[in-house]
C-alpha cells in the first residue's frame, strides 16, 4: 500500500508546490532584482545554445522537407512547409528540451546544494522567504524567457532553412522568408509560442521541487540534478500533448 | 547584479518581443490587415477547400481573403461567400469579374480568383456582388481523362478492325493477282502450243513436199515419158497446186499467229489491259506493301517496340545476297548449327530438269532434323542449295530448287513456320563442307540457335 501511497503523496505534494508557486506570483514582494538575475541565466546565457540549435534544426529540416516534397514538384511550398513544422511544434519542443537540460539540471543542483549546505535555512533565519526568493524567481525567469529562446530558435532556424536552400536554388532571403510566412497564420504562432510559458513553468518547478527537496550529501544533490532533467523532460512531453489538443480545440483553425 | 547584466536582460526581452512582433506582422501583412479593404460576395454551388481566411487573388495577385461563408438556407442553393479584398485593387474589380475557386497546383490549398473585369463595367460597390464559378474538381479531372482513355482505346480497336481489313484485302488482292498472271499464263501457253502445232504441220509439208522434188530429179532419164505422159504431168501438176495451197495455208497460219502475237503486243489488246491492270494491282500491292514496311520500320524507331524487333534480328532471304548470307553465318547473336546432306541420296532430277526428293530421302532428312529438334521451333532454320554441275545458271536452278523441294517437306512434314524456314540457293561454293574442297553438291540444313542455348560453336556434321 505503502508502494502506492508514497508516489501519490508526492506528486500532491509536487501539486502544491506547484500551486503556492503560481499564488507567490502575484504576491509582492516580487523580487525583481533576483528575477533579472534569473533571467540572464536562463535567458540570455541559454541564447547561443539555442541560436545555434535552431539553425542547424532549421537546415536539417530543410533538407527533409525538400527531399520529401520533391517526390511531387512541390519545392515552392518548402519554407512554408518547414516554418510551419517550426513554430507548430519543432521549435518550442526543440527549446522545452533543451532548457530542460540546461537549466534544470542547474536549478536542481543549485538548489539542491543550498538544501544540503543549509543556505536556505539561513536564508530563512535571516527573515527571506526562500520559497519566493528562490522558487519563484526562477519560474517567472524561465516562463519570460521561455517564449523568448523560442522566437529565437524560430527564426535562426528559418535562417538556416534559407541556408541550406540558397545553397540549392539560390533563393533570396527576402523571398524565403515571405513564402515561409505564407501559410502560416496567428493560429499557428501565436499559441505555439505561448504554450512554451508553460513549458518555463514545469521545467522550473520541477527542478525546484526537486532541488529543495534534495536529501543526503553531495551525492543527493547530483541526483537531484539528473531527475530534475529526466522528470522536467517526460514532464514537458506529455504536458504538450494535452497543450495540443488544447490548442486545437481552442483555435480550430491551426488544426487544419 | 551589475547594469550591464540588466540591459543585457532587456536586451534579450525587448529583443525577444521584437522578433514576435516581426512574425506577427509578417502574417498580419500576408493577411493584409493592415491595409484598407473593401468587400464583395460571391456564390458557390461547391466550396471544396475554401474556409476563413482562405486567400483571395485578383489574376493572380494575393488580394485578400475570404471573411465569412453563409450557408445556403435549403438543398439546392449556393454558398455565399464573403470576401476581403485590397482597396487599391477596387478598380479592377467590376461587376462582370467573375470569382472561381481553384486549387494550387495539385497539392496545393484553395484559393478564390478573381478575374478582372471589363473597362466598360462598373467598379463593384462595396459589399456588391460577384459571379461565382464552381471549382474544377480532381475527381472531375480525373472522371474525364477515364472518358478520355475509353475513347483512345475505342480509337485504337477501330484501327486494328481498320487494318485486319486492309490486310485481308491485300491478301484477297495478292490471290487475284496471282489468278490473272496464271490465266495469262495459260493464254500464252494455249497460243504457243497452237503454233507450234502449225509448225509441226508445216514441217510435215515440207519434208513431203521435198521427197516429190527429189523423186522428180530422180526420175530424170525418164524425161520424155515425164513430159509426154498427161497422167503423170496431171498428177505432178496437182500435187504441186497441193503444195502450193498448203504453203499458203502455212503462211496464213503463220500470219494468224503473228496477228495473235501482235494482239498481246498491241497497247489495246485485252491481255496487254489485263497486264496493265495486274501491274496497277502488283504496283498497289507494293505500295502497300512498302506503307506496311516504313510503318513497321517506325515501330522499330519506336522505343517501345524496339526492344522487341532488334532481338529478334530476323533476315529476309530473299533480300540478301550470297555473301551477305555468309556474313550471317558468321554472326555472333547466333549459333549456326550446320547438317550437310548429299545431293545423290536425296534427289531425283527428272528429264525435264525438275528435282524432286528420292525415295529414303525423306528418312534421311528426317534423321538429320532429329538433331536440330532439341532447338526451339523459334529458331530460324535455312536450307542451303548446292550444285556443281553444269554453269553458273543451272549450278543456280538445281540449288535453289533442292533447296525448296527440301523446305517444302520441312514445312509439311515437321510443321515449321514458312518465314521461319528459308531457302538459300548458294552454288557450288561450301567453304567448311565436310568434302574438304571447298565444294558441295546437296543441301546443308542450318538452325540458327541462340548461342547461349547451345554453348558451343559453330557446328558442322555430314550424314551422308
Amino acid at each position: 500500500m505503502d508502494l502506492l501511497i508514497a508516489p501519490l503523496s508526492r506528486a500532491g505534494h509536487a501539486v502544491a508546490f506547484a500551486g503556492r508557486a503560481i499564488l507567490e506570483m502575484f504576491r509582492p514582494p516580487f523580487e525583481l532584482k533576483e528575477t533579472a538575475r534569473q533571467l540572464y541565466e536562463v535567458g540570455w546565457r541559454s541564447l547561443p545554445l539555442i541560436a545555434v540549435s535552431g539553425f542547424a534544426v532549421g537546415i536539417v529540416l530543410s533538407m527533409h522537407t525538400r527531399s520529401s516534397l520533391e517526390r511531387f514538384g512541390a519545392e515552392a511550398l518548402i519554407p512554408a512547409a518547414l516554418m510551419l513544422a517550426l513554430v507548430r511544434e519543432t521549435g518550442p519542443l526543440i527549446v522545452g528540451l533543451l532548457v530542460a537540460g540546461r537549466v534544470g539540471a542547474g536549478f536542481g543542483a543549485e538548489l539542491g546544494a543550498m538544501k544540503v549546505t543549509e543556505q536556505i535555512d539561513a536564508l530563512e533565519a535571516v527573515a527571506v522567504d526562500s520559497f519566493k526568493f528562490l522558487v519563484v524567481t526562477r519560474t517567472v525567469a524561465c516562463m519570460l524567457a521561455m517564449p523568448v529562446l523560442t522566437t529565437v530558435a524560430n527564426f535562426t532556424g528559418i535562417v538556416g532553412g534559407w541556408a541550406a536552400e540558397t545553397a540549392i536554388s539560390g533563393m533570396s532571403f527576402e523571398a524565403y522568408f515571405r513564402s515561409a510566412f505564407s501559410v502560416v497564420g496567428f493560429a499557428d504562432y501565436i499559441p505555439g509560442t505561448i504554450k512554451t510559458i508553460v513549458f518555463g513553468f514545469i521545467i522550473a518547478i520541477t527542478a525546484s521541487y526537486l532541488g529543495v527537496h534534495t536529501r543526503g550529501g553531495t551525492q543527493g544533490v547530483g541526483y537531484s540534478a539528473t531527475r530534475s532533467v529526466v522528470a522536467a523532460s517526460i514532464l514537458l512531453i506529455t504536458a504538450n500533448v494535452v497543450l495540443v489538443r488544447l490548442i486545437f480545440f481552442l483555435f480550430p483553425e491551426s488544426a487544419g | 547584479m551589475g547594469s550591464p547584466r540588466l540591459a543585457l536582460v532587456g536586451a534579450f526581452v525587448g529583443g525577444g518581443l521584437l522578433l514576435f512582433a516581426v512574425g506577427l506582422f509578417m502574417i498580419g501583412d500576408r493577411r493584409q490587415l493592415f491595409t484598407e479593404h473593401f468587400e464583395v460576395v460571391a456564390d458557390f454551388g461547391n466550396v471544396t477547400g475554401v474556409q476563413v481566411g482562405t486567400d483571395v487573388r485578383l489574376s493572380g495577385l494575393p488580394a485578400g481573403e475570404v471573411t465569412d461563408i453563409v450557408i445556403p438556407p435549403a438543398p439546392g442553393g449556393r454558398f455565399q461567400v464573403r470576401m476581403r479584398v485590397r482597396e487599391d485593387l477596387h478598380s479592377l474589380v467590376r461587376t462582370d469579374s467573375v470569382a472561381a475557386v481553384l486549387t494550387d497546383g495539385l497539392l496545393g490549398s484553395a484559393f478564390i480568383q478573381i478575374r478582372a473585369g471589363t473597362q466598360s463595367a462598373p467598379e463593384v460597390a462595396d459589399g456588391g456582388q460577384l459571379a461565382g464559378a464552381d471549382a474544377v474538381q480532381v475527381a472531375d479531372l480525373i472522371e474525364e481523362g477515364r472518358e478520355t482513355f475509353r475513347l483512345v482505346a475505342d480509337e485504337f480497336v477501330g484501327l486494328r478492325e481498320q487494318m485486319t481489313e486492309t490486310f485481308s484485302g491485300l491478301g484477297e488482292t495478292v490471290e487475284t493477282t496471282t489468278l490473272m498472271i496464271n490465266d495469262v499464263g495459260n493464254d500464252v501457253r494455249q497460243v504457243t502450243t497452237v503454233s507450234a502445232l502449225f509448225m509441226d504441220a508445216a514441217r510435215d509439208v515440207m519434208e513431203d513436199t521435198h521427197d516429190i522434188v527429189q523423186r522428180v530429179s530422180a526420175g530424170e532419164g525418164t524425161a520424155g515419158k515425164f513430159l509426154t505422159d498427161d497422167a503423170l504431168y496431171t498428177h505432178v501438176t496437182g500435187m504441186a497446186g497441193e503444195v502450193e495451197a498448203t504453203l499458203r495455208a502455212v503462211r496464213g497460219s503463220a500470219e494468224d499467229f503473228e496477228q495473235i502475237v501482235g494482239g498481246l503486243r498491241g497497247p489495246e489488246s485485252a491481255a496487254q489491259r489485263l497486264l496493265v491492270d495486274a501491274g496497277d494491282v502488283v504496283t498497289h500491292a507494293r505500295d502497300a506493301m512498302s506503307d506496311l514496311a516504313e510503318n513497321t520500320e517506325a515501330m522499330k524507331r519506336n522505343w517501345l517496340l524496339r526492344g522487341f524487333f532488334s532481338e529478334r534480328g530476323f533476315y529476309n532471304l530473299d533480300e540478301m545476297t550470297v555473301e551477305e548470307y555468309r556474313e550471317l553465318l558468321r554472326d555472333d547473336r547466333y549459333t549456326p548449327l550446320r547438317i550437310w546432306l548429299r545431293a545423290d541420296v536425296l534427289f531425283e532430277t527428272g528429264e525435264d530438269g525438275s528435282v524432286t526428293l528420292a525415295d529414303g530421302a525423306e528418312d534421311r532428312i528426317e534423321e538429320a532434323m532429329s538433331e536440330l529438334l532439341q532447338y526451339p521451333r523459334s529458331s530460324p532454320l535455312v536450307v542451303e542449295g548446292y550444285a556443281t554441275a553444269g554453269g553458273l545458271g543451272r549450278q543456280y536452278r538445281a540449288a535453289d530448287a533442292r533447296a525448296a523441294a527440301v523446305q517444302d517437306h520441312l514445312v509439311r512434314t515437321f510443321r515449321r513456320a514458312a518465314e521461319l524456314t528459308g531457302t538459300m540457293p548458294i552454288g557450288p561454293e561450301a567453304d567448311d563442307s565436310p568434302s574438304g574442297d571447298g565444294r558441295w553438291d546437296g543441301v546443308a540444313l542450318t538452325l540458327f540457335a541462340d548461342p547461349e542455348l547451345i554453348g558451343r560453336g559453330p557446328d558442322a556434321e555430314a550424314v551422308p
